[in-house]
């Protein structure tokens, strides 16, 4: 578990608790679809992101607001999204002191009462108009789903470059010895129906990038099916992935992953039986 | 508007310490600047509350070696690059003998944490990120070595140590170009004209009146000023330009200056006396300063403390020390500056619509002061003069997210109480009435209301994450027209 040692000042508990107090979730409204941004030193691709988004989620039937976390930014990621003009698409900021990308996405899903839940990258690697696809497949009662990369009608847009590939080809080979049913698990675009969202991410503890994992993991063995739908893919400047500073904790997170995966495979712990009940209920 | 109960409780905890401050030149060195106004007004401040203050700085030729100010300890030694070796000397000599060390960065530190002893506490100050302009001022190697010293070594030398920086600007710069690791702490500059000995309202010139104010050095850009000026005579017939400040350009812009024929308008007023600046500024309309980036903005914060707006490039420092749309106007690229001065003149053409803009200049200009300024560098000091000072950096999780509370108390005095003991010297608050306003560093919302619990304190809290704006002036009043921060 990679979990930040308790400040003395805040006795916080750290990773996925989300302590009670004055958490945005008070002033954010319940809608119909709520997206979560991870953001960390995103000025520069933020605001083109928030900008197409609202005008995608303006133009649907449905009520929708944009949760962007903020990861720790030094940038003006902050000012960006508190200054944002108002709009029919409400766009929240949320803080997220613990690093890594599945902290921050962990943050804005458990503090979200909306009816769905999804994540998406702030660079916008997956076009928006994917929710075309999405919204009608969780309205038909379908709990999870994930953009994928490898299923029938998916295409880079770019060709990825060479190490990038023999990673993810790496990273693939040892996913699929905890989730079967998904072929890309690593894609940045994932939506929930609500409810379900809150239990599996209450029950996730992985803060990095490995943390998709984790979520369709559990999900597996909570007998909660995820569809796949293609997207067209664009590799963007900017990542901040890098191999040689996140290859180790990568591996760590996978370990920990294949670790929880054993424990819910052997025994009907309860923490699983919880997450069975809240999901059938 | 910090509370004046903050300060002096920062300040108090510096009585009786020894604090050495480390800094390129003295006050007195002929090419004396922007950051040693700084460690002098904080040096100032630091023997009043009771502080043992040396100031370790190169020494020209006219200078003393040794020589004390106002109760400061000067130690002046070695020249313009000199300073460095003479630094390390004078701290492996005088270990122990400081209870910190104050070092300020400019361009190449003097890696006291190195030279000082392990135990040694230093806090770091840093006005600019000098990565870009090693390239512009030395050649290939040595811009290299530059770059390394301020980077890397940096980085290596001084761990998790805090750093104190002068904008959110210097803040992202240090992070993400230098990647220092230690906690960053903003303590902006204060600002020279205080409205208490300067008469802040003066005539302008009849005639639209243009100030520029700053070295002639190549990253200032003051050509392009002059360069936008035969577009703007069509509109401004009698437009007057005042450019204030010397240095090795100066040849450069007179050439260019005669070869646009400009030199009934443009008047290069070289380096003049305090008062003839504040007679300049306030004959201006506006102020232009068309500078490819600074740390922070001094010369911003000056001519908005007469009631100048400032005209400036959306660059780091600027897009801090202006206040887009209410202390004057950014525009974003090179071409957009005779626009944006056009703008300006005709906004401030109107004396009632000047008059209001030269009103929320002023009140911007009076947040920096030098007080709050020794204030906060105090607190950042006091924090690490703590037993267990909490060094805890992104990496090992002490986030780079701060939180701004807001919450009612029923007993300010209690609170007030439980406030010493709970919250860390770098926190800061006000509070108005029953109302409790706090800025947190290195934590979220939730965690914020851990500590605000922590505080006796539990309904109606509100919290969220802090700008860049709040870092600078957590508490401050000057209103923010929507959208303008994209």
């Amino acid at each position: 578990m990679i979990e930040a040692a308790a400040d003395p000042c805040a006795p916080v508990p750290a990773g996925g608790e989300v302590p009670p107090g004055p958490s945005s979730e008070s002033r954010r409204g319940g809608v119909t679809l709520e997206v979560v941004i991870p953001a960390r030193n995103e000025e520069r691709r933020l605001p083109e992101t928030l900008e197409v988004l609202c005008d995608y989620l303006a133009g649907q039937s449905y009520t929708a607001s944009i949760v962007v976390v903020d990861n720790g930014s030094v940038d003006r990621t902050p000012d960006i999204v508190s200054g944002w003009p108002k709009t029919p698409v409400n766009v929240h900021l949320v803080g997220c002191s613990t690093p890594g990308k599945g902290a921050a996405v962990r943050r804005g899903v458990l503090t979200s009462t909306a009816d769905f839940i999804g994540f998406m990258d702030a660079d916008l690697a997956t076009p928006v108009d994917t929710l075309d696809r999405v919204m009608p497949l969780l309205r038909q009662g379908n709990p999870i789903v994930v953009g994928s990369r490898r299923c029938a009608g998916a295409a880079y847009e770019a060709a990825q470059p060479l190490t990038r590939r023999i990673c993810g080809e790496g990273f693939r080979r040892l996913a699929r010895s905890v989730v079967d049913n998904v072929h890309d698990t690593q894609c940045g675009f994932k939506f929930f129906r609500g409810d379900v969202a809150r239990t599996l991410f209450a029950a996730c503890q992985i803060n990095g990038f490995a943390f998709d994992l984790e979520v369709l993991a559990i999900a597996q063995r909570s007998g909660c099916p995820a569809i796949e739908i293609p997207v067209r893919w664009t590799a963007r400047d900017g990542s901040t992935l890098r191999l040689a500073t996140h290859g180790r904790e990568i591996a760590r997170e996978l370990a920990n992953i294949r670790h929880t995966v054993r424990r819910l495979d052997r025994s009907r712990h309860s923490e699983m039986v919880s997450v069975r009940g809240a999901l059938a209920g | 508007m910090t509370p004046p109960s903050m300060v002096t409780t920062s300040l108090s905890a510096l009585k009786g310490r020894r604090i050495l401050f480390m800094n390129w030149r003295c006050l007195d060195h002929p090419r004396a600047g922007g950051a040693e106004t700084f460690v002098f007004e904080v040096a100032r401040r630091f023997v009043r509350a009771g502080a043992g203050v040396t100031v370790f700085a190169a020494r020209p030729r006219s200078l003393p070696r040794d020589s004390t100010v106002d109760g400061i300890r000067l130690v002046r030694r070695g020249e313009e690059f000199s300073v460095y070796a003479h630094g390390a000397m004078y701290l492996a000599q005088h270990r122990g003998d400081f209870d910190v060390i104050v070092d300020c960065q400019n361009g190449i530190p003097f890696y006291a944490a190195l030279f000082a002893g392990s135990r040694t506490r230093v806090v770091c100050v840093i006005h600019h990120v000098h990565q870009q302009q090693f390239n512009q001022r030395f050649g290939r190697p040595m811009s290299s070595v530059g770059r390394f010293l301020e980077g890397p070594a940096s980085r290596a030398v001084y761990g998790t140590r805090p750093v104190a920086v002068v904008s959110p600007s210097t803040r992202q710069m240090v992070r993400r170009q230098l990647g220092l690791r230690g906690p960053l702490f903003v303590v902006p500059n204060g600002s020279y004209p205080t409205s208490s000995h300067v008469s802040c309202t003066g005539p302008r010139a009849q005639a639209p009146t243009i100030a520029s104010v700053g070295r002639l050095v190549p990253h200032k850009r003051t050509e392009l000023l002059i360069e936008a000026v035969p577009s703007l005579l069509a509109a401004w017939p009698d437009l007057r330009v005042e450019i204030v400040g010397d240095g090795p350009e100066r040849g450069r812009l007179e050439a260019l200056i005669r070869r646009l024929a400009l030199e009934e308008t443009v008047t290069l007023r070289g380096y003049v006396s305090r008062d003839r600046l504040n007679a300049v500024l306030r004959s201006a309309w506006i102020s232009v300063n068309a500078s490819d980036g600074e740390g922070w903005g001094l010369s911003v914060i000056e001519a908005n403390a007469l009631g100048r707006p400032v005209v400036a490039r959306r660059v780091p420092g600027l897009r801090d020390s202006i206040v887009d749309g209410v202390t004057g106007w950014l525009y974003d690229g090179h071409g957009d500056l005779a626009v944006a001065i056009d703008r300006g003149l005709r906004v401030t053409a109107h004396q009632d619509t000047a008059a209001a803009l030269a009103e929320r200049c002023r009140s911007w200009a009076a947040q920096f002061s030098w007080d709050s300024t020794a204030g906060r560098l105090a607190a950042v000091i006091a924090e690490e003069l703590l037993d267990h000072p909490d060094r805890r950096t992104h990496q090992g999780h002490r986030s780079d997210l701060a939180c701004m509370v807001e919450f009612e108390v029923r007993d300010p005095e209690h609170f007030a109480e439980r406030a010493a003991h709970v919250l860390r010297p770098t926190d800061m608050w006000v509070i108005d009435g029953l109302r409790v306003r706090l800025l947190l560093y290195g934590c979220d919302e939730g965690q914020a209301a851990h500590i605000v619990a922590r505080l006796g304190v539990t309904d109606a809290v509100r919290a969220r994450v802090a700008t860049g704006h709040d870092l600078l002036v957590p508490f401050a009043s000057v209103a923010r027209p929507a959208g303008v921060s994209g």
